[in-house]
C-alpha cells in the first residue's frame, strides 16, 4: 500500500506555471525579520510559486496550481507575498474534487454499485446481508478495497453517509483560501464557500487552527487539515490546507512562514537574515524632555 | 487516462481511488460542519489595538507577579522592535502589549527565557508585573549594572560587573509613603521642567503602594536628585529615592532596563 502511495505521489511532479513579481519596498534595516510563502507543494517537493524576503523588501509572486493535483484541487490562482515578518499565500477560485467526473469508468461504476448497496442499507437487515455485499462492492472499486474494510454495520452506515453521487462534478469550491502570518501568529480565512454547489456562508471567515475536515475514522487513511500551524525555533509556519495520505504529506496549499532565519522551502532570491550577533552592552540613555510626574 | 500505459494506469487508479475516498469524505465533513452550531476557537491572530499598553500609567490586574523579587539576572535587557503582545504564559491569550518607546526607547530586564520566548519585568501596576513576549522581535543587549537601594539603611549602591562602584546615603519614602521593595528597573531618563527639584529624573518600573496618584501621575517611583542635601539618609520622600548629585551623575550612564533591587536592609 505504501509503495503504491509513494508511486502516486512521485507522479505528482510539480508543473506550476509560476510568475514571480518582485517589488521593492524599503524598510528600516533595524526592525526587519524574514518571511516566506508558497502556493502549493506536492509530494514534499519545494513549494511553487514561492517568495522569500529578508524583511527589507516585500516580494510578491503568482502562479497557478499544479495540474497534477488532479482530483484534489484545481483551478486556483495563487498569490504569494513575503515582507518584514509578515507573509501571505492565497488560492483563489479553488475547486476541490473537480476531477471526480474524470475518474476511470471502473471507479465510477464501482461507486455506482456502492451507492446501490448503500441505498438498501437503511432497511433493517441482518449484518451479514449488509456487510458482505458492501465489502464486495468496495473491492470492485480499484484500489479502494486495499484501504477500506467495513467490519460493522455502524461503520457501513458511516461509510455510506460519506458517499456521493458520481454525477456531481465539484465537491466544494472556495472563492479564497488565504493564509497569513505575522510574527508568531497566523490565520487561515475562507470566503465564498460552496459545497455541492450550495453556498455555505457559515463556513466563510477564519478557520480555527488544526481544523480537521475528515472524520476521525479516516485518519489512518487520510487527513485534511486546515490552518496547520508549525513552530520551529523562531520560525512560525501556517499552512492553509494540508493533505496527508497514509501518513505522508501529499500536498500543502497556501503556506506562509514568518520570523527568524529564512524558512524552507524558499526561493534563493533574497539574502538570509544575518546570524545573531553577540549581545552588546545596552546604550547609555539619552534623556528626553517630557512630563512624567513621580512621587518625589 | 485511457491512453496511459497499464502500469501507470494501475498506480493512477489506486491514487485516484484514495483521493476519491478523501474528497468524498470532504463532503460529509464540510456539510456536517456547516450544520453544526458554530464552535470556533479563538483565532490565533492578535488584535494589538485591543490590548492595553504596559506603561507606568497602566494597571494590569491579569499580569503574573515576579516569582523572584529579590533575585538578580545575567544583565540581559531587551527592546521591542515593534508593538508586541504580552502573555501570562507562552501560548495563552495576551493580556497587554509593550511598545518600542514610552518616555525613551523601551528597555526591559529579562528574568527568564525559553525557546522563542522571553519573560520581562513590566513597568505597570501591580508592582512586580511580569509577562512573556516573543523573542524574535526583541533587540537583546546587556547591562553590566545593578542598582541596589537599601531602605532600612537609606543607602544606595551602584554595582558594575559585580563590584560596587559607588555608594551613597539617599532619602527614601517616609513611613506613611514608603519606597516599595522588590525587583524593578530603570524605565526612563527624563528632563521634566514641571519637576524642578532635579535636573534629571529616572523613573522606575515600580509604584507607590500607598499613593495611587501623585502630582497628576500614577505614583511612579523614581531616582532623582534633590536640592536640599540634608534629606539624604532620611525617610522623608513620598516614595521616590532622592540621591546626591554625584550619584545622579553616575546613574545617568546606566542603561535603561537595568535592575533596581530595593530591599529592607
Amino acid at each position: 500500500m505504501r509503495t503504491s502511495l509513494q508511486a502516486g505521489s512521485t507522479g505528482l511532479a510539480i508543473a506550476a506555471a509560476a510568475l514571480l513579481v518582485v517589488t521593492s519596498t524599503t524598510a528600516s534595516s533595524e526592525t526587519v525579520s524574514s518571511s516566506s510563502a508558497y502556493g502549493a507543494s506536492v509530494g514534499g517537493t519545494p513549494g511553487q510559486p514561492a517568495v522569500a524576503s529578508d524583511g527589507t523588501s516585500t516580494q510578491t509572486g503568482g502562479g497557478s496550481l499544479p495540474a497534477q493535483l488532479g482530483p484534489l484541487a484545481a483551478g486556483g490562482v495563487l498569490e504569494v507575498s513575503a515582507g518584514n515578518d509578515t507573509a501571505s499565500a492565497a488560492v483563489t477560485d479553488l475547486t476541490l474534487g473537480s476531477a471526480l467526473a474524470q475518474l476511470p469508468p471502473e471507479v465510477k461504476d464501482g461507486i455506482a454499485q456502492l451507492n446501490q448497496v448503500c441505498t438498501g442499507l437503511g432497511q433493517a437487515t441482518p449484518a451479514n446481508q449488509v456487510l458482505t455485499p458492501l465489502n464486495d462492492a468496495i473491492n470492485q472499486v480499484p484500489g479502494l478495497g486495499t484501504v477500506v474494510e467495513i467490519p460493522t454495520v455502524e461503520a457501513a452506515q458511516t461509510f455510506c453517509n460519506q458517499l456521493v453521487d458520481t454525477d456531481i462534478l465539484d465537491l466544494a469550491t472556495l472563492g479564497t483560501l488565504k493564509t497569513q502570518c505575522t510574527d508568531q501568529t497566523g490565520t487561515v480565512t475562507l470566503s465564498d464557500v460552496k459545497v455541492l454547489g450550495a453556498p455555505q456562508p457559515v463556513l466563510a471567515g477564519e478557520v480555527a487552527p488544526e481544523t480537521q475536515l475528515l472524520p476521525p475514522e479516516l485518519a489512518a487513511v487520510a487527513r485534511i487539515t486546515l490552518n496547520h500551524q508549525v513552530r520551529d525555533g523562531e520560525n512560525f509556519t501556517v499552512e492553509g490546507l494540508r493533505l496527508e495520505v497514509g501518513g505522508q504529506t501529499v500536498a500543502v496549499l497556501a503556506s506562509a512562514t514568518c520570523g527568524g532565519p529564512m524558512a524552507q522551502p524558499a526561493v534563493q532570491q533574497a539574502p538570509a537574515k544575518p546570524t545573531k550577533k553577540p549581545t552588546k552592552q545596552a546604550p547609555r540613555p539619552t534623556p528626553v524632555k517630557t512630563s512624567a510626574p513621580v512621587t518625589g | 487516462m485511457t491512453d496511459r500505459q497499464p502500469s501507470q494506469t494501475a498506480g493512477s487508479r489506486t491514487t485516484s481511488a484514495l483521493l476519491l475516498v478523501v474528497v468524498v469524505a470532504v463532503i460529509a465533513a464540510l456539510t456536517s460542519w456547516g450544520n453544526q452550531p458554530r464552535d470556533r476557537r479563538p483565532v490565533a491572530d492578535v488584535d494589538l489595538t485591543k490590548l492595553v499598553a504596559s506603561t507606568t500609567k497602566a494597571k494590569l490586574p491579569r499580569a503574573p507577579i515576579d516569582p523572584d523579587p529579590t533575585g538578580t539576572t545575567d544583565g540581559t535587557v531587551v527592546h521591542p522592535r515593534r508593538v508586541l503582545a504580552v502573555y501570562a504564559e507562552p501560548g495563552r491569550k495576551p493580556f497587554a502589549k509593550v511598545t518600542p518607546t514610552q518616555m525613551n526607547d523601551t528597555w526591559l530586564p529579562v528574568v527568564e527565557q525559553r525557546k522563542g520566548w522571553t519573560r520581562v519585568l513590566l513597568p505597570s501596576r501591580p508592582n512586580g508585573s511580569v509577562g512573556w513576549v516573543r523573542t524574535a522581535q526583541l533587540v537583546e543587549k546587556h547591562t553590566p549594572y545593578v542598582v541596589r537601594v537599601h531602605v532600612g539603611s537609606r543607602r544606595m549602591e551602584l554595582v558594575r560587573d559585580g563590584a560596587t562602584v559607588g555608594e551613597w546615603p539617599v532619602a527614601v519614602g517616609a513611613p506613611a509613603t514608603p519606597t516599595p521593595t522588590g525587583r524593578t528597573f530603570l524605565l526612563g531618563s527624563i528632563v521634566d521642567e514641571g519637576q524642578g527639584f532635579s535636573p534629571l529624573i529616572l523613573p522606575l518600573g515600580t509604584h507607590s503602594d500607598t499613593l495611587d496618584t501623585y502630582g497628576g501621575g500614577p505614583g511612579t517611583v523614581a531616582l532623582h536628585g534633590w536640592p536640599d542635601t540634608s534629606v539624604f539618609g532620611k525617610a522623608v520622600s513620598h516614595g521616590c529615592v532622592r540621591v546626591p548629585a554625584d550619584a545622579l551623575d553616575q546613574l545617568s550612564n546606566v542603561p535603561l532596563g537595568t535592575l533596581v533591587l530595593i530591599d529592607q536592609q
